[in-house]
């Protein structure tokens, strides 16, 4: 499959308008190379589906830009847009949403082929249809074929929607948790078949996960990216941000998650937050916006500037912390006004 | 039905509940939905008991009746549910009148719903709330009103840590779904129950606040004495706050254990395979498999052990009898024709689990 990055620049999304105005998504930018993994989690309603719909063409940025091989997507003629659309597929949370229920299989994976002239014949059609369904462990294609959506199970039917997304040959997924409405049971084996794409096909995923126990398995050799009310607050290497979290907020996800081992996750090191709620996107605090929560909150140098996405850049692991900065050694990171509040508070509690 | 283990009464322990061959089905046009199939268990005053399995396994089912608050169509064809009271007395809720009924529920057990933060009424006050589970529930002479209620309500809010003046005045939708969660749980304290049941407590709901729960109800479960039943697909919820733990699959138990037991020693190939399906975030990369196949449909169940068709050690006596919960440790039981090769797998395969478990520290 060929390969064109695809890239983020700076990008934000707004709702609303006037005092409702809310700033869902609020300049983010990465880049996801062709054949590459990324993870996007978070809680919810920080800004993950909007950033995948962002990425997917779906949603236009309102600030900022989405570049395909180096070009504004907004900008690109006609015949290049096209190529933009098929080359970027996004799969749904909810499969019985996304498939229409008065179709069948066959009729569900030959609309888009025949939409794009990808087939030209009746057995051609036939054979790619197979071809389809056996890559998305749909075997065998016989007993799929004339099924309705509603006479599938929940991982079939999203096995289904994923076959519907490879018709065209895509060089990237935005698969929005595509397992969470999945039974346990059957959860792994459609990471494991969507992994198995990436392996063979080359294919690059944007993966939205709420669990990050399923984003470290999705994303092993990839880069995980930690969003919190629209921002990005940590991004790199799945392993490294796995093991040595440095953004307080990633730290707070990591040491909350229960684990399914009885012994480990009674004994796991807990941070405790200074406040449960998040706050919301229409009346944000100032500077750091996970400060009001932070364990590590310091007066002055976290609630004055808000910290750049790479207040902390380590060989490309990037933290939108402050205090993480100083204490890894880039308190030259901290703008001088952010430097001087937390010096001054200091003295005056001292 | 053999007797489940644990029914012996340890030194200062008292039973409450005793579940024996329950049978319930749900008539539809299509069929009768065998949902809960020949249930058997124990619970203990101080006992955490938690049922783990995929969804449409009958966990819901199960604690609706324990509440006897199922639907309609749903009817029990078979067995006892029987609650010791706090009086003393025996209660079997399979032949209760409406009224002895009404004045069980809620002092005697209390069910937090699934989807319980969108069972909140939209137009009602919180306090409003409260004042209608404690009208609804109390003996007609002893019902909590007035100061009473405020105050047993503020003790209950406390108890999930939510601010009692803030939340009593606030509608459902100023609270967040963490929010609404406590407040279900705090409503179902409200009586001071024997046992509580928690359906999927934490799902959907976002890590820091799933965490948020867990704590509460570990505090609870701590500081108080009162059994509580948990009803989950997630595993981890389990290895958090049960101490005993029953896989079930198609509508019936088919391993129950301690949670040490069940987890570092399943017998049963199903719960082996959820096992294997669940990625931990700790440690190194680890191969998961899933398990083949889907759940069986519950209007046309397989011969046999309902397990055969997805089951790696099936062989044909498993297609032809369907096994009896068998002992297979002290306090363990599974309900497998070969949980002895199944066994040895798994402690065979064990060592680096263990050592993975250890390095995980
Ligand atoms: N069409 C819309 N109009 C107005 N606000 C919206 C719209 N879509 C999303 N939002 C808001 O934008 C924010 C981000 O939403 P988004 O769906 O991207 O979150 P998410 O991270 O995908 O959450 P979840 O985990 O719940 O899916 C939320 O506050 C949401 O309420
Ligand atoms: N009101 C109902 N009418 C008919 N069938 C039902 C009803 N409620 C649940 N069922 C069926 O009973 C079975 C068990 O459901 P449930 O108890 O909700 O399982 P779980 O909580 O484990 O997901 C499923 O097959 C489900 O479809
Ligand atoms: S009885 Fe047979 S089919 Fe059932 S779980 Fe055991 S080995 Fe598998
Ligand atoms: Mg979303
Ligand atoms: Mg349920």
């Amino acid at each position: 499959m060929s390969g064109t990055p695809i890239e983020l620049e700076h990008a934000s999304r707004f709702y609303g308008s006037g005092s409702q105005q809310v700033r869902a998504v609020d300049d983010v930018s990465f880049t996801i190379e062709p054949g590459e993994t990324l993870c996007l989690v978070g809680e919810s309603g920080c800004g993950k589906s909007t950033t995948g719909r962002m990425m997917a063409g779906l949603l236009e940025p309102s600030e900022g830009r989405v570049l395909y091989g180096g070009k504004d997507v907004g900008k690109l003629p006609q015949e290049e847009k096209k190529r933009f659309r098929r080359a970027v597929q996004i799969i749904h949370q909810d499969p019985y949403a996304s498939l229409n229920p008065i179709r069948n299989v066959t009729q569900i994976l030959s609309a888009p082929l025949r939409r794009h002239k990808l087939t030209k014949s009746r057995s051609e059609l036939g054979t790619k249809l197979r071809e389809l369904l056996e890559t998305v462990g749909l075997t065998p294609p016989e007993e799929f074929l004339r099924k309705h959506p509603h006479e599938l199970s929940g991982g079939q039917r999203q096995r289904v929607s994923v076959a519907r997304a490879l018709t065209v040959n895509p060089e990237v997924i935005v698969a929005d948790e595509p397992v969470s409405m999945v039974d346990v049971s059957l959860r792994i084996g459609l990471l494991n078949m969507l992994l198995k794409l990436q392996q063979d096909l080359g294919v690059a995923f944007l993966f939205i996960t709420h669990d990050l126990a399923v984003a470290k398995h999705f994303s092993w050799e990839g880069r995980i990216g930690v969003m919190y009310l629209g921002r990005m607050v940590e991004l790199g290497s799945t392993q490294r941000l796995v093991r040595e979290p440095v953004h307080p907020y990633t730290r707070a996800l990591i040491s909350a998650l229960p684990e399914a081992d009885p012994e480990l996750t009674r004994h796991k090191e807990r941070l405790r937050l200074r406040s449960p709620d998040i706050p919301s996107l229409l009346n944000l605090p100032a500077g750091c916006p996970f400060h009001p929560r932070c364990p590590k909150y310091e007066e002055g140098l976290c609630d004055t500037d808000r910290p750049a996405e790479d207040a902390v850049a380590l060989d490309g692991h990037l933290a939108a912390c402050y205090v993480a900065a100083r204490e890894l050694g880039q308190g030259d990171r901290i703008p001088e006004s952010s430097r001087t509040a937390g010096a001054e508070a200091r003295r005056r509690t001292a | 039905m053999s007797e489940p283990v644990g029914a012996t009464q340890g030194a200062g322990r008292n039973q409450v509940l005793r579940v024996r061959d329950l049978e319930i089905g749900y008539s539809t046009d299509r069929g009768l939905v065998r949902a809960v199939r020949g249930v058997s268990f124990d619970l203990e005053d101080d006992d955490s008991l938690a049922f783990i399995g995929e969804s449409g396994s009958g966990k819901t089912t199960l604690g609706l009746s324990l509440v006897r608050l199922l639907p309609q169509s749903a009817s029990i064809a078979r067995g006892e549910i029987v609650f010791h009271t706090a009086s003393g007395g025996e209660l079997d809720l399979t032949d209760l009148d409406d009224e002895t009924l009404r004045r069980f529920r809620w002092r005697e057990c209390a069910m937090v719903f699934q989807s319980a933060q969108n069972a909140l009424n939209p137009v009602m006050r919180i306090r409003d709330h409260f004042a209608d589970t404690a009208r609804d529930h109390a003996e007609t002479d002893g019902v909590l009103k007035g100061r009473a209620l405020t105050e047993r309500a503020t003790e209950c809010l406390q108890l999930v840590q939510l601010d009692p003046d803030r939340v009593l005045r606030a509608y459902p939708h100023e609270l967040s779904g963490g929010m609404r969660q406590r407040v279900m749980i705090a409503l179902g304290l409200l009586l001071n129950p024997r046992v509580l049941i928690l359906d999927e407590p934490t799902t959907a709901l976002d890590v820091l606040t799933q965490r948020a729960i867990i704590e509460v109800l570990r505090e609870l479960r701590e500081g108080h004495r009162f059994a509580m039943i948990f009803v989950s697909h997630d595993l981890s919820l389990a290895a958090e706050l049960a101490d005993r733990v029953a896989t079930t699959y198609a509508g019936r138990i088919v391993e129950l254990g301690d949670v040490e037991q069940v987890f570092y020693h399943p017998r049963h190939p199903y719960t082996v395979g959820l096992l294997d399906a669940v990625p931990t975030l700790a440690g190194e990369h680890q191969e998961l498999s899933s398990i083949p196949g889907s759940p069986p449909d519950l209007i046309d169940l397989p011969s046999g052990c309902k397990f055969h068709p997805r089951c790696p050690y099936a062989t044909d006596k498993c297609r032809e009898e369907d096994p009896p919960l068998i002992e297979v440790a002290p306090g363990q039981t599974a309900a497998c024709w070969h949980w002895e090769k199944v066994g040895s797998d798994w402690e065979a395969r064990g060592g680096e689990r263990h050592e993975r478990d250890a390095n995980r520290a």
